[in-house]
C-alpha cells in the first residue's frame, strides 16, 4: 500500500529511484573482490499500471476539454462516443440535421490525431464508393498497372452520414468494414489502421426513399445515441460561437497509439460475477418469448436483444467506469449504459406504441425488473 | 484488507448484539407467555416459565445469529449498499487473489475508501425494530405477571399445590365445633381421644403458613386417623367371619346388624345425638333374620317315644356344642375376649348358656323358656354393641365429610349413603320421601329427592358492603351465634333450637 502510495502521489521521484537503482546496478558491474554483479530492479508492475490509469483519466479530460471548444452541450453523447472509441464500438446517431454531429466527429478526429473522412449515403451511392476500388493507371513508364485507390472507409474515424439513405448493398459493404476492419477487393484483402471508429447518422425525418437498417444491421452499432435539439442557452452558444468562426479549434492532444493503450488497460478493469449476471439478466429480460423474461418485455417486446448487447454492456462499463476514476465496474455503470446499448436492439410491439412508451421507457421498465 | 477487517468486526459485533436483543425478546415472550399459561391452568410455576423463556432465548438466539452472521461477501455487499461504493468491496473481495493490472488499483483504492468510512457497530437507525420487539415481549411478560391466577380470581379457591393458603376464621371455628360434637356425642368414653386426637392435630397445624398441598395432606391425615379410630370397635365382621362356617345364622346376624350404618346418609349435627337411638332399631332390623336362624339351633324337639330325661339330656349336649362353637369362633377371631365388648357379650353367653345346661330342669320345654330370656337379653346386648359400632363408623363418616366440607378448596369428595336396602327404603332421618328442611327441595340424607342450595347465591353483606356468597357468610355468621350463645342467658331449648337451625342450613349447605 505505502509503495503504491509512494508511486502514485510522486512519479517524478521514482526516476531518482531508478537512476539510483542503475548507478546501483552500474557500481556492482565495478569488478570486487566478489565479482557478483547487482541484477537491476524491475519497475514494480503496479506502478505501470498507475502511470497507465493516470494517463487514461488525464486523456480523456484532455479530449473533453477540446471538444467542449467545438460542441457547444452534448455531454452525454459525448462521454459515450467516446466510450465507444475506446471500447472499439462504433455509433449510430439519430438527430435532426444542424445539431452538431459531424462537427463532433471532426473534432474527435482532431483531438486525437486521426485522419477523419465523411462519407454522405445517397441512393446511388455504390459499395465501391465506400471501400474504394482498382483502377489502371499508366506508370511512370507507361505500362498500365491496377492499382487500388483506397475509398474514404480508409480512415480511422468515419462519418456515414444518413446511412439510411443508401441502398442495402452499399450498406452492407459499409457494415461488412465496420465488423471486419478490413476490406476485400478483388481477392485482395486491405486492413484498416487501428483504432477505426464509424459513427453513422439516421435522418428520422427524412424517411421517403430510405432503407431503414435492418435489425441484424443495427446490432453490429455498439450504441445508438439520440442527439436532441439544444436547449435555448445552448443554442445562443452555438450561434455565439458560429459568429466568430465555423472552423473547429479542437486540438490534438492524444494520439491512436493512445486510444490503444486505453482500451488494453479497460480490458483488465475488474467486474464481480454479480454484476455480470446482472448485465446478463438485463439482456435476457428484454426477450418475451423466454420463460423468464420480465413483465414489461412481454407485454411491450416484440423481439429482444441480441448476445453482442450483453457484450457491449460489459466492454463498455469498464471503460466507463475508468473514464469516472472507478477502478471496477458496478451496476451504476450497466444501468447507465443500458438505454445506448438497447434500444437500437429491442423492437417494440404495438401495445408499447398504443400505450405511447418509448424505447426509453420499456427500457427503464426492464431495469426496474432486473435484480 | 485491513479496513475490511475491521469493518467486519463492527458487523460482527452489531450481530451479536441484534442476537442478544432477539434472544432476550424470545425469552421474555416465552417467559410471558408460560407464566400466563400456567396461572391460568391454576399450576403457576415461575420455574417451568423460566425454563421455557431460556429454551426460547437459545434457539432464537441461535438462529439470529445465524442468520445476521456477517460472511465476507455480506459485509462487503453491506458496505457498497450502505455507503454508495458502487461494489468497491465486493470487487476487493472477488479479486483479492490476483495481481496485476487493474486489480492492484482497484484494491487500493477501494481500500482507501474503506479506510475513510466511520462505521458503528449499532446505530439506533438499525436496531430499533429489535427494541420494538423486546418492548412488545416485555409487554407480554408484564401481563403475564400482572394476570390474577386462578387461586387469586377465584378469591381462595383451588390453585396449585405450592401455592399458599390461607385458612380463615371460620373454617377453624367449625372445625373446632366438630371437635365439640364427636366429644359430645354418645361415643364411649375411651373411644372419643381416639377420634378427637387426629382433629386436634389439624386445628393445631392450621396456625402456621400452609402450602395448598401441606393442608390436603394434613386434612387427609386427620380423616384417615378418624377412620383408624372407627375401625378398632368394628369387630363384627372378624366374629362374622369366624362364625360363618359353624354357625351361618349368628354370622349373618353379626354381618347385617353391623353394616346397617351403611344405609345411612352424611349425618347432620341433631343425628350425632340422636342417632344413637335410631341406629338401635336399623341394627336390629338387620340383625334379626339371622339370629333368628340362631336362635333355631338351640332349639331341640323331642323324638316321639324319647323320653323327656333324654330329651333334656339332648338338649344339654346341644347346648354344650353350641357353647364350644361360640367359643371357637370366639378364639378364631383373635379378637381380645378381655376387652372386646362384643366377645364379652358372647363370653357372657357361653356362662350363662353353661349356666343354663346345670340347672336342674323338668322338661325341655322349661330349658327353652329359659334360653328364650337368656337369647332376649343376648339379642338385646348384641344389638347395642352393633350399634355401638355403627356409631363409631358413622360419626367417622360424619368427621370426614365435616372436613371436606370446612376445605372445600381441597375438593375433598363427601360420602353419601352406599346403597339402598333391598326393599328400597332408606333408614335414618329424612328416608326416602322424607321431608328433611331444604331450600326447594325434599328429602335429606338417604333416599332424598333433588335439591337445590342457595349456598351460591350471593347476598349483601353490611359489614364489608359488598355481595358475598351466602354460603361464606353463614359459618361467620355461626362463629359470632356461638359466642353470643356462650354467653347468653337463654335456655338450652332455645340454644339447641338456633344450633338446630343452623344444622339445617349447614345440611342444606353440605350439598354444594
Amino acid at each position: 500500500m505505502k509503495k503504491w502510495k509512494k508511486s502514485n502521489e510522486n512519479l517524478e521521484e521514482a526516476k531518482p529511484a531508478e537512476t539510483e537503482q542503475e548507478t546501483a546496478a552500474a557500481a556492482a558491474e565495478t569488478p570486487a573482490e566478489e565479482p557478483v554483479p547487482e541484477e537491476p530492479a524491475a519497475p514494480p508492475v503496479s506502478s505501470e499500471n498507475a502511470a497507465k490509469a493516470q494517463k487514461f483519466s488525464e486523456s480523456v479530460a484532455k479530449i473533453k476539454g477540446e471538444l467542449k471548444k467545438d460542441v457547444v452541450g452534448m455531454e452525454d453523447v459525448v462521454d459515450n462516443v467516446l466510450c465507444a472509441i475506446i471500447a472499439g464500438g462504433n455509433v449510430l446517431l439519430e438527430g435532426v440535421p444542424g445539431v452538431g454531429k459531424t462537427r463532433l466527429v471532426r473534432a474527435l478526429g482532431k483531438t486525437m490525431s486521426l485522419p477523419f473522412s465523411r462519407i454522405q449515403f445517397t441512393p446511388d451511392l455504390m459499395p465501391s464508393d465506400v471501400t474504394g476500388t482498382n483502377i489502371i493507371e499508366k506508370d511512370d513508364n507507361g505500362k498500365m498497372n491496377t492499382v487500388f485507390r483506397k475509398g474514404p472507409i480508409f480512415a480511422n474515424i468515419v462519418l456515414a452520414d444518413e446511412i439510411n439513405r443508401a441502398t442495402p448493398k452499399t450498406q452492407s459493404a459499409m457494415l461488412e468494414v465496420m465488423q471486419e476492419h478490413k476490406v476485400t477487393v478483388a481477392k485482395q484483402t486491405y486492413k484498416l489502421d487501428e483504432p477505426f471508429f464509424v459513427l453513422a447518422t439516421e435522418n428520422p425525418i427524412e424517411q421517403d426513399g430510405t432503407y431503414p437498417l435492418p435489425e441484424a444491421q443495427m446490432d453490429r452499432f455498439m450504441f445508438k445515441l439520440l442527439v436532441s435539439f439544444p436547449s435555448q442557452k445552448e443554442l445562443a452558444d452555438i450561434v455565439s460561437m458560429t459568429q466568430i468562426t465555423m472552423d473547429e479549434t479542437a486540438e490534438a492532444v492524444i494520439d491512436g497509439a493512445t486510444i490503444l493503450e486505453m482500451r488494453e488497460l479497460a480490458k483488465g478493469v475488474p467486474v464481480i460475477d454479480e454484476v455480470l449476471k446482472f448485465a446478463v439478466d438485463l439482456v435476457t429480460n428484454t426477450h418475451p418469448e423466454l420463460e423468464h423474461g420480465s413483465a414489461s418485455a412481454k407485454k411491450y417486446v416484440r423481439y429482444g436483444a441480441s448476445p453482442r448487447a450483453a457484450q457491449a454492456l460489459i466492454t463498455c462499463a469498464k471503460v466507463r467506469a475508468l473514464m469516472n476514476g472507478n477502478y471496477n465496474v458496478s451496476y451504476a455503470d450497466i444501468k447507465a449504459l443500458a438505454y445506448p446499448v438497447l434500444r437500437h436492439r429491442i423492437k417494440l410491439n404495438y401495445t408499447a406504441v398504443s400505450d405511447k412508451l418509448t424505447v426509453d421507457d420499456v427500457i427503464k421498465l426492464i431495469i426496474s425488473e432486473t435484480k | 484488507m485491513d479496513s475490511f477487517n475491521k469493518l467486519k468486526r463492527k458487523y460482527l459485533a452489531g450481530a451479536v448484539i441484534k442476537s442478544l436483543l432477539c434472544a432476550l425478546a424470545a425469552f421474555l415472550a416465552a417467559f410471558g407467555i408460560a407464566l400466563l399459561a400456567f396461572k391460568l391452568s391454576a399450576a403457576a410455576s415461575v420455574a417451568y416459565s423460566l425454563i421455557a423463556g431460556a429454551g426460547a432465548a437459545v434457539v432464537a438466539g441461535g438462529v439470529a445469529f445465524l442468520a445476521m452472521r456477517p460472511t465476507d461477501k455480506r459485509v462487503a455487499k453491506k458496505l457498497d449498499d450502505e455507503y454508495a461504493l458502487n461494489e468497491r468491496a465486493q470487487t476487493m473481495l472477488a479479486y483479492g487473489g490476483r495481481s496485476g493490472g487493474v486489480v492492484e488499483l482497484q484494491r487500493e483504492d477501494a481500500g482507501k475508501k474503506l479506510s475513510a468510512l466511520s462505521v458503528p457497530a449499532v446505530t439506533f437507525k438499525k436496531i430499533w425494530k429489535f427494541l420494538a420487539v423486546v418492548a412488545v415481549s416485555a409487554a407480554v411478560t408484564v401481563t403475564g405477571a400482572l394476570v390474577p391466577g386462578k387461586t387469586a380470581a377465584a378469591g381462595g379457591t383451588v390453585g396449585g399445590d405450592d401455592s399458599p393458603v390461607t385458612v380463615t376464621g371460620a373454617q377453624k371455628i367449625r372445625l373446632r365445633e366438630l371437635i365439640s360434637d364427636i366429644e359430645s356425642s354418645r361415643l364411649s368414653e375411651d373411644l372419643i381421644p381416639s377420634f378427637t386426637a387426629p382433629l386436634e392435630e389439624l386445628e393445631a397445624g392450621l396456625d402456621a403458613p400452609l402450602t395448598l398441598g401441606g393442608l390436603r395432606s394434613a386434612v387427609e391425615k386427620a380423616s384417615a386417623g378418624v377412620t383408624a379410630a372407627a375401625k378398632v370397635p368394628a369387630t363384627y365382621a372378624a366374629l362374622a367371619d369366624a362364625f360363618a362356617p359353624v354357625m351361618p345364622g349368628l354370622a349373618s346376624a353379626l354381618e347385617e346388624g353391623g353394616d346397617a350404618y351403611r344405609y345411612f346418609g352424611p349425618l347432620k349435627y341433631s343425628d350425632v345425638q340422636s342417632f344413637y337411638e335410631v341406629s338401635y332399631d336399623a341394627v336390629r332390623e338387620g340383625m334379626d333374620p339371622g339370629f333368628a336362624t340362631f336362635r333355631q339351633q338351640f332349639i331341640y324337639t323331642a323324638q316321639e317315644g324319647q323320653a323327656e330325661s333324654e330329651a333334656i339330656e339332648a338338649t344339654r349336649t346341644l347346648i354344650n356344642t353350641m357353647i364350644t362353637n361360640i367359643q371357637l369362633g370366639v378364639a378364631l377371631s383373635n379378637l381380645d375376649v378381655a376387652t372386646d365388648p362384643l366377645c364379652i357379650e358372647f363370653w357372657n353367653l357361653t356362662g350363662d348358656l353353661a349356666n343354663v345346661r346345670q340347672e336342674e330342669a323338668e322338661s325341655t320345654g322349661g330349658i327353652q323358656e329359659k334360653l328364650d330370656s337368656l337369647f332376649a337379653g343376648f339379642g338385646f346386648g348384641l344389638a347395642e354393641e352393633l350399634s355401638a359400632q355403627s356409631y363409631g363408623l358413622l360419626l367417622a363418616k360424619y368427621a370426614r365429610n365435616a372436613l371436606a366440607q370446612i376445605f372445600p378448596e381441597l375438593g375433598l369428595k363427601t360420602e353419601l349413603a352406599e346403597e339402598r336396602r333391598s326393599d328400597g327404603q332408606g333408614v335414618g332421618p329424612g328416608g326416602p320421601g322424607g321431608q328433611g328442611e331444604g331450600s326447594g327441595g325434599d328429602g335429606g340424607g338417604a333416599g332424598s329427592g333433588s335439591m337445590t342450595y342457595g349456598s351460591a347465591d350471593e347476598i349483601y353483606d353490611p359489614a364489608t358492603g359488598t355481595y358475598r356468597k351466602y354460603g361464606e357468610l353463614l359459618s361467620e355468621y355461626y362463629a359470632m351465634v356461638q359466642e353470643m350463645l356462650g354467653g347468653s342467658e337463654i335456655t338450652d331449648a332455645q340454644k339447641n333450637a338456633i344450633k338446630l337451625y343452623f344444622d339445617i342450613l349447614y345440611g342444606i349447605n353440605a350439598g354444594n
